[in-house]
């Protein structure tokens, strides 16, 4: 049988990427920061919004995009400390993409603000695969998922511009190796800032905080 | 599972892809995807994805072959460029953690494989 070869050089994440695009094009304008927040399920996302939004609060005006397969728990707990909060609702996806999270972006008030930040599905390998229209990546590790994490989920640690190790607050408790967990993220990402947090506990969030702060004015430079 | 997201873009691309060559979908054998090795991309899932989302497109019965593409790096401070395997994120020459990658995260449809010969349009 004759057969012939079509070379076609086609993205296959095509449309995925030019609602980033467009994203991005939207925040510059407006000059405001979109955070891609992603951690497995459980890890404390939620809790450590809840409580940068405290140090934030007089520094910067922020939202939230709250991203879950179902329920609007996350978004409640937000809106209940007058943080701006819409909820994303994949009804089964894995993942946010740029199309729904741009929607979202929209129906902000976006001229009054500074920052959004996106919490993700709860998950490690999807949502690092998607670019949402985020200036950065955040992944978010807590200490009882263990120190192999980065090993085996090496894209999000790659991709990510900073690591909050939440949940410090147990490591009494637990079979931990912090160091060989550092040792591991810097394996994946020799430079990648690791900031441990216990949310719960208040403490190291302000060094989050200020690097957060630092990041976003040398990120607004370069532009 | 975002294989079967990435998945339904294929079928549309392919689809929308031979219709501007003048291709019925039926002539489709093979289509080639190349996929970067830093992508958490699995193999199986994507080819059982197409299996399944190809059906009743008219592309039924064609096959996708997946195409590996390493991970190249360059090392920020001694110039050394090369691959790496195992997410082993270290410079071959000075063994410094400072890479710049550019390759490896590659996602797309390489070419098609028709029956017959690039004449022989529907």
């Amino acid at each position: 049988m004759k057969r012939a070869e079509i070379k076609v050089y086609r993205n296959l994440m095509g449309d995925n990427d030019l609602w980033a695009e467009r994203t991005k094009m939207l925040l510059a304008k407006k000059e405001v920061t979109l955070l891609n927040l992603i951690g497995g399920p459980g890890c404390g996302k939620t809790t450590l919004l809840e409580k940068a939004s405290l140090k934030l609060s007089g520094q910067l005006k922020m939202a939230v995009l709250e991203g879950d397969i179902e329920t609007t728990r996350d978004a409640e707990r937000l809106a209940n400390l007058n943080i701006p909060v819409s909820q994303l609702l994949t009804g089964g996806a894995c993942h946010l993409e740029a199309k729904m999270v741009h929607y979202a972006l929209r129906d902000l008030k976006l001229d009054e603000l500074d920052i959004v930040f996106c919490e993700n599905v709860g998950n490690l390998v999807c949502p690092a695969e998607f670019d949402i229209g985020e200036g950065a990546k955040i992944a978010v590790l807590s200490v009882t998922e263990g120190e192999d994490k980065p090993l085996k989920y090496p894209l999000l640690f790659r991709e990510a511009k900073s690591v909050v190790l939440t949940k410090i607050d147990l490591l009494p408790y637990l079979n931990f190796d912090l160091s060989l967990c550092l040792k591991n993220i810097h394996k994946i990402n020799a430079e990648l800032p690791v900031f441990p947090v216990s949310a719960t506990k208040e403490s190291g969030l302000e060094e989050f905080v200020c690097w957060l702060l630092k990041w976003r004015k040398s990120a607004s430079k370069l532009k | 599972m975002h294989e079967y997201v990435i998945c339904q873009n294929l079928v549309r691309t392919i689809l929308g892809e031979l219709e501007k060559q003048g291709y019925s979908p039926s002539k489709l054998l093979t289509a080639r995807v190349v996929v970067g090795k830093l992508r958490q991309i699995v193999p199986e899932i994507l080819i059982s994805a197409y299996t399944v989302l190809s059906k009743g497109t008219g592309l039924e019965g064609s096959k996708i072959e997946i195409i590996s593409a390493p991970v190249w790096v360059k090392c920020e401070d001694c110039g050394w460029t090369g691959k790496i395997e195992n997410f082993n994120f270290r410079c071959g020459a000075c063994q410094g953690g400072r890479l710049k990658i550019f390759g490896g995260k590659e996602l797309y449809l390489k070419s098609l494989i028709i029956k017959g010969d690039e004449k022989s349009r529907d």
